[in-house]
This record gives C-alpha cells, structure tokens and sequence, in this order.
C-alpha cells in the first residue's frame, strides 16, 4: 500500500477518523504520519475547533438551528462558538445535537464512564435529587443513567496490562467490523482500546 | 494571613515521594459547576455573589477543609495574587478579574480551590513527587464531601458539565511537573514531547499555559476528560511518566558514562555562580538552579538537600522576594535581594 500523502513510501500508519459519523481512513508513511503528528501539535483553541473545524457539524446546524437559544441562560450557540465555552450546565441540553458530535471530537469518545455524584438519581436528569444510590461507595465504574446498548462491548474501556499482539490484531479486526457495520460510537471504543494498547506494548518494547 | 503561607514549605516542595529525583510534584485538579448558576464568565454579578457565597458556606463546614485559608481575591494586594500564583496557588485567570473570585487553602498547601474561575469550582491537590494516585484519593474525597452539600452539574451521559467542552466528563486534569535536564542536554525532549502529544499528552513549563518549559521542568498532564473513568486516566498517564522517568534516567547515566567532565563542570559552574553572585535575575537562576538540582540527584552536590533546591525556584520569583523583605522592590533590588537569599540558602560544602 502506497502512502495517501506522499504517494511514495508505503504506508505503515492507518489512520481511521470518525467525525460526526464520517468515516475517512488515510493510509501514510511513517514520515508523513510525523509530519501530521506535529502539525497537530500546534496549539489551536476550542474556539477554532468549532469555527473551523467542525465543519461536518455546520451542516447539521443549519437545518438544527445555529439559532438555538438557551432558554436558561440566554446563550446563542453562535455566541458559544464565539467565546468557546457554554454558559450554563442547561446549555448542554438545550444544543445537545451539536455538542454530542463536538465532544467526540474533543474526546474521541461520546460517554461518561467515571465518577458519579453520590446523590445522582438516575430517573432525573437533574443532580441533587436525594435517592438511594447503587454507588454509595463511590464506585466508578458504573454510570446509572438510561440504560445504553453496550453491544459486543467484550472488551470495555479497561485493558488488561499483559495483553499482547494477538489481542491488537483482535482488537483491529473487531474495529474493522465496527466501521463496516457503521457502529460508530462502537468503534471509536475500540480505536481508543487500540491506541492504549499500542501505546502499552510500544511501552514494553522500549 | 500571607506569613503563614510564607513560612511554611509547601508540601509538593518536600522533594520526597516515589521519583522524587525527576519528578517534582504531581497535581490532580477536578472542575465542577453548581447547576444553579451559569458558568463564571456568563453569570451576572449578583450570580456570581451568590455562587460565591454558597461554595464559601459549603467549605466553611467541610470537614477536610478544617483550618483551612479561605481568601477573598478582592481583598489582597496585587503583590499577594502573584504571590498566590507563584506557589501554584491560583491562576493568572483569577488575578485578571479579581471580583467575586476566591481560593481556599488547605495546611500545608495540599489541597486548594479556586472559586468562580472558568469553572464554578477548580479542586487541586498537590503531591511531592511521583503520586497522583494520593493526590486523586485526597481530591475524591473532599470532592464527595462538597457534593453533599454543593448541586454539582451532572448528566447521565457527560458526566460532570463544565464551562469549557474539553473538560466535560470527569473533570480531571492530572498534571505531572518533570525536570528533564538530560533529554535537554541530549537533544533528545522534542522528539520526546512529540511522541507523548501524540498519545493525547499536553506538555507545558513550569506556571502552566504558554509558560516556557523554563529550568528544564515540563508540566505534562492529560487532554481527555471523557471516555475513561478517573482510574484509567490516572493509569495512562503514569504509563507514559514511567517510560519518560526511564529516558531521563538513562540519558542521565549516558551523560555520565561519556561526558562526565563535562556534566560536572556545569554542575560546578552553576554552583559556583549562584553561591558567589551579588546579582541575579530569575531567568539566570532558574537555569542554573535547574543544574544544581541535577547535582543533587547524582550525588554530586550531596550537601545540599533537594527541598532546599525546590524551594529556592520558588523563592526566588518576585512576589516571594518582596514578601521576604516585606516591601516593594524595583527590579535591580530584587535581583539583589535573589542573590542574597541564594547565597545563604545554598550553604558551601564542609
């Protein structure tokens, strides 16, 4: 495979980018994947993120409503776009459509899978609800919430420290899979378990 | 109340804990919002007076902020703010707009919160050496106490909503303070800190965002806040620490084993300067300071302990110079009183 950039080396970096439901995979050589590596590197603010990268997300705006207000605290998300910060926890609500797709993005993952406030009921969104709570301990393992879909999530965020290549290869397959059956949220999970496994072995290699 | 602050070492300054040769200090910070009120920058004055008040109210009867500083940014000198800052107290966010601002500060420094910064909240936890792990145990457990009485902003999907999207989720920026003076010395830390941006790593110098990586000391902490639990964060983050503590180490061993004359020569050199200077400027000493702390680690300079190295690159800033002679200095006097405090700080060899 040659690489998509240079068009000369062969490619031994793949990269697999899902935004906002957009696939594109790019097969480079190591330089260029260098080169990539430190363009990114260059420190951008969320700001510009939103303003000029978030293009794919524009496009669903526009029929969702870049003239969404926050009925709470008066925001405009043109305004957020502007400044690059919310005005209020309710904003998260009120452009819920546009900030999912931005906090992939951001985070390369679209669910919260740590702490829990104590007094978190489940049945309200609103905290300070007093309830019993499964996780009076403070275990933060298990987020209660409307229950999700966790298909074929064998292999949740946790990898296991003595996982070798075979795993990896499984891992990349399983991925592959994901990407094909376009079970997006499902395989940006599995890039990141790869990214931290990768990341493990390189560590074990060194 | 300052004077206290000023005769006392802050813990992260001890200079012991796990790594403590090559890491500094390690720092958990938690961001959370009160669901009342818009986020700091959007919320009028009157919001901001009330989400003051509530957050003062909820440390007042915390039991793990007992005997706790709390200060109002309005009520102290533009010298205390950059006092506060310089001991990794505050931000420079926080001086800029001091009104309805405040930081409580724990005994001995360990944990402190920022109030109406960008977030509502900002809990740290400062640790001597390698130890996020301590650190993210203290923050937890003052975080679960708050929260009994504090409506933290919270959504069954993202976590804890904070002011800025890259927060949102756990909230957690762990950061780890480095002194890398081999990779330096050995070209080899951009190569380095490339590799580590690329595993979702920030790396910054010693006071935070946009600060060079001054002294050789490199702040590095994670940039994903959503996705992983705090456990999983805290364990990527010391993957990478642990291989970059090993790099340094054998860059160290490197130097040594082909340039040894070399590497003790600066060592000396920068020894010798700040024991015989009569003036000084920060930028100088920091440079230097950061070869004698090396010294130290190798056994070079072995009278010199490292909490006294630790604390002179924070002594040595000018809010602390003037503080220590309890009045205003023109920059000449503060590059002289430097020199001075660095004279009888690092005492000669016996």
């Amino acid at each position: 495979m040659i690489c998509d950039v240079c068009a000369k080396q062969k490619a031994t970096v793949h990269l697999t980018e899902i935004i906002n439901d957009q696939v594109t995979k790019l097969n480079i050589c190591e330089y260029c994947a260098k080169k990539k590596g430190s363009q990114m590197e260059q420190h951008f603010g969320i700001a510009d993120l939103l303003q000029g990268l978030a293009d794919p997300t524009e496009k669903g705006l526009a029929v969702s409503g870049a003239k969404v207000k926050c009925v709470s605290c008066g925001m405009a998300y043109d305004e957020f776009k502007k400044i690059g910060r919310l005005g209020c926890a309710q904003c998260y609500d009120a452009f819920r459509e546009s900030i999912a797709p931005l906090l992939k993005r951001i985070h390369s993952a679209g669910t919260h899978t740590g702490k829990v406030p104590r007094n978190f009921d489940p049945a309200s969104s609103a905290p300070g609800a007093p309830s019993a709570p499964s996780s009076a301990s403070g275990d933060v393992s298990k987020v209660p919430g409307p229950a999700k879909p966790k298909s074929g999530s064998a292999a949740e965020p946790s990898v296991p420290a003595a996982k070798g290549s075979a795993d990896l290869q499984q891992l990349k397959q399983a991925l592959k899979k994901a990407i094909d059956g376009e079970a997006y949220e499902e395989a940006a999970r599995i890039r990141d378990q790869v990214r931290q496994l990768e990341a493990k072995n390189k560590k074990g290699a060194a | 109340m300052m004077d206290a602050l000023l005769k006392q070492t802050s813990e992260w300054l001890k200079g012991t804990g796990p790594n403590a040769d090559i890491v500094m200090s390690s720092r958990i910070r938690l961001a959370r919002n009160l669901r009342p009120y818009p986020f700091s920058h959007w919320a009028s004055k009157k919001q901001e007076r009330e989400c003051l008040k509530a957050v003062h109210d909820a440390i007042l009867t915390a039991k793990n902020l007992k005997g706790s500083l709390f200060i109002f940014m309005n009520d102290i000198s533009d010298l205390d703010k950059q006092f506060l800052l310089e001991r990794h107290l505050i931000s420079r966010e926080h001086i800029l707009h001091p009104e309805f601002k405040a930081v409580d500060v724990s005994d001995r420094e360990i944990a402190s919160i920022m109030v109406n910064e960008e977030d509502h909240l900002r809990i740290q936890v400062m640790q001597s050496g390698f130890n996020l792990q301590e650190g993210w145990k203290i923050a937890d457990r003052l975080e679960d106490e708050l929260s009994e009485t504090l409506p933290f902003a919270y959504d069954a999907k993202w976590g804890y909503l904070t002011a800025c999207p890259t927060n949102t989720g756990t909230g957690l920026r762990a950061s780890v303070m480095l002194h890398l003076p081999a990779l330096v010395m050995t070209k080899q830390i951009s190569r380095v800190i490339q590799a580590i941006t690329k595993l979702g790593m920030v790396v910054r110098g010693l006071y935070g965002e946009g600060t060079d990586a001054e002294g050789n000391l490199f702040q590095i902490s994670n940039q994903i806040t959503l996705g992983q639990s705090e456990l999983e964060t805290l364990e990527h983050i010391e993957g990478i620490i642990r291989q970059l503590i090993g790099h340094e180490e054998n860059a160290r061993k490197q130097l040594i084993k082909q340039n040894r004359d070399l590497v003790y020569d600066k060592i000396w050199r920068a020894y010798g300067t700040l024991q015989n200077s009569y003036i000084i400027t920060s930028k100088e000493t920091i440079h230097l300071m950061s070869m004698v702390r090396m010294g130290v680690d190798l056994g070079v300079l072995d009278h010199i302990t490292r909490q006294t190295v630790n604390e002179l690159f924070i002594l040595t800033q000018p809010a602390h110079l003037q503080r220590l002679e309890g009045k205003l200095l023109a920059q000449s006097e503060r590059d002289a009183k430097r020199a001075s405090i660095i004279r009888s700080r690092l005492i000669k060899k016996a």
